[in-house]
């Protein structure tokens, strides 16, 4: 058997893969988003933009604002674990910060909706300890609770990407600053961070664009208005049967998650020229 | 002297456990609510008494042992079929020149910019065409054929030297065979980093088997814990959280059993 055709069909089964659940689903679902009864047109994203430009800014900015949080945690916890000196202390960071890596998203949701409510065990301690009055006790169940579980969820792997990196630099340069007087947040801002800034972003974008497409966080923690685009787009789907409009949301999504790609790529180019 | 040069003490060792325990919270609020009566479910004692009725209760209320069931064989066809199919394409993106290879390819590195769960609505009808909604199958179909996966095993296959693939050849081993004895042992470290990321993504994944399952036979885990959460217990948080530990913990005590092997792999890949 000829060389060319062995490596055809080699990747046969994953060619038939793609083509059958990513390729055609794709061009449908791009289709779908433009169709209304028969005809084409912009229908669907005007219902969209209508219905839910609240909930599309609200996903775009807690996602960011998730993301933003993720890379100072990481960089924190990444910097302590390579800078730190107290070697009990690292160890404890090293063993406790990993934990909610392996925790689902579900997990992470229904565990914070039971802390974070107005009656819940953060609000009912505060009140026993007297930090707060029971009258002060307000839910987090908002855009701040999402925030807590993106950032509680992501920033371990993020941090496990970073202080991989940072471990593997020189640590010349480290000693060299440390040696000249240098303060350890000096040497993390000014040498650590930028010899590690192409991992974090690519630990920040795989974050954004996984967080984009989480349902169960904000189903468990904001489900009322303004919620996430993966909430309206599973309510579209599960109460209307509205392909159009969910297709159409998706569509923007992966707009959004290609627009924060395409900073990556651009970065990527520009560090390899 | 500025904080940061002040010698390491004490200060930055309670410091540490301070916010390693705030880290934790979640997790042990999860674990104290689920060892101990409804009653203490919101309020904090030390002196309250342990109990294992919550997770006896939350079995019986539901068939987490099937559910188990369900997500471990979801895990290992995703895990099988990723291996076979991903091995093959990437073995032949990294060794064979054939038409329409940088194509292809391209069409790989596509699919690694954009998250199934987009593509949801059209993958559903596809499983409906082919008679496939709700069985287990369907539920690891769509993510049989790994972008991450051919990217980051072409990548590693492409390092290993040409020479020890000419050398199986002269021993007489035939192109299959190469790839089985030469280039899958050598990528034995990739292998489990991406087997370890691959399980840890399926077990938690959410959002496809919810839209794709609907009976007891084929939900997995998080689907079974959401159903559950959401209608059957009203808002009995100690239950829940027993429950939500059951889902939680087997992947939880694989990780710290695993937790060096996963971490080196994790590094030595260089996922990025």
């Amino acid at each position: 058997m000829s060389k060319r055709l062995l490596g055809l069909i080699l990747v046969l089964p994953a060619l038939a893969t793609i083509t059958l659940l990513f390729l055609v689903p794709l061009a449908a679902s791009i289709i779908g988003a433009f169709e209304i009864e028969g005809s084409y047109g912009l229908g669907n994203f005007d219902k969209a933009f209508a219905l839910y430009s609240q909930d599309i800014l609200f996903t775009v900015v807690i996602v960011s604002l998730s993301t933003a949080i993720i890379g100072l945690v990481a960089i924190a916890i990444g910097g302590y674990l390579t800078l730190g000196e107290n070697t009990l202390a690292v160890s404890i960071l090293r063993w406790l910060y990993r934990w909610p890596l392996f925790i689902p998203f579900i997990v992470v949701g229904q565990v914070l909706r039971t802390f974070l409510a107005k009656n819940g065990m953060m609000n009912n301690t505060l009140v026993s300890l007297g930090v707060i009055t029971p009258l002060e006790a307000t839910s987090f169940l908002d855009w701040r609770g999402i925030v807590i579980a993106f950032v509680w969820k992501q920033a371990p792997f993020v941090a496990l990407l970073v202080s991989g990196a940072m471990a593997s630099l020189d640590r010349g340069t480290i000693e060299a600053a440390r040696n000249l007087g240098a303060s350890r947040l000096r040497i993390l801002v000014e040498i650590v961070v930028p010899q590690v800034a192409t991992t974090l972003i690519v630990g920040l974008v795989l974050s954004f664009v996984t967080m984009m497409s989480v349902l169960s966080v904000p189903l468990m923690i904001n489900a009322q208005s303004p919620t996430m685009i993966t909430a309206d787009i599973a309510f579209r789907l599960n109460a209307y049967r509205d392909y159009g409009v969910a297709n159409a949301l998706g569509l923007i999504s992966l707009l959004i998650t290609a627009s924060v790609a395409w900073i990556y790529l651009k970065h990527n180019v520009r560090s390899q020229a | 002297m500025s904080i940061a040069d002040r010698p390491p003490g004490a200060i930055e060792t309670i410091g540490a456990w301070l916010l390693g325990l705030l880290w934790i919270l979640p997790l042990a609020y999860a674990v104290w609510t689920a060892f101990h009566p409804s009653a203490y479910a919101t309020r904090f004692d030390l002196l309250a008494p342990l109990t294992l009725e919550n997770f006896v209760a939350a079995w019986q209320a539901a068939p987490f042992g099937r559910y188990l069931f369900n997500t471990t064989v979801i895990v290992t066809m995703v895990l099988a079929g990723q291996f076979l199919v991903c091995t093959l394409a990437a073995y032949a993106f990294a060794r064979y020149r054939f038409p329409g290879q940088s194509l292809l390819f391209a069409l790989v590195l596509m699919q690694l910019m954009v998250m199934p769960d987009i593509l949801i609505v059209e993958n559903y009808r596809t499983m409906f065409a082919l008679g496939l909604v709700d069985t287990l199958g369907a539920v690891a179909l769509p993510y049989m054929a790994s972008a991450f996966g051919i990217f980051l095993l072409r990548q590693t296959f492409m390092t290993v030297p040409k020479e020890l693939e000419e050398a199986a050849i002269v021993e007489g081993c035939s192109s299959l065979g190469v790839l089985w004895r030469v280039y899958v042992p050598l990528a034995r470290p990739v292998f489990v980093a991406y087997g370890l990321v691959s399980v840890s993504y399926h077990w938690n994944n959410f959002l496809w088997p919810l839209i794709v399952t609907n009976s007891v036979e084929t939900r997995p885990l998080t689907v079974g814990l959401a159903v559950f959460s959401s209608t059957d217990q009203g808002i009995d948080w100690s239950i829940i959280s027993a429950a939500t530990l059951m889902t939680a913990a087997p992947l939880l005590v694989a990780f710290l059993i695993f937790q060096r092997a996963f971490v080196q792999s994790f590094m030595r890949a260089g996922i990025r």
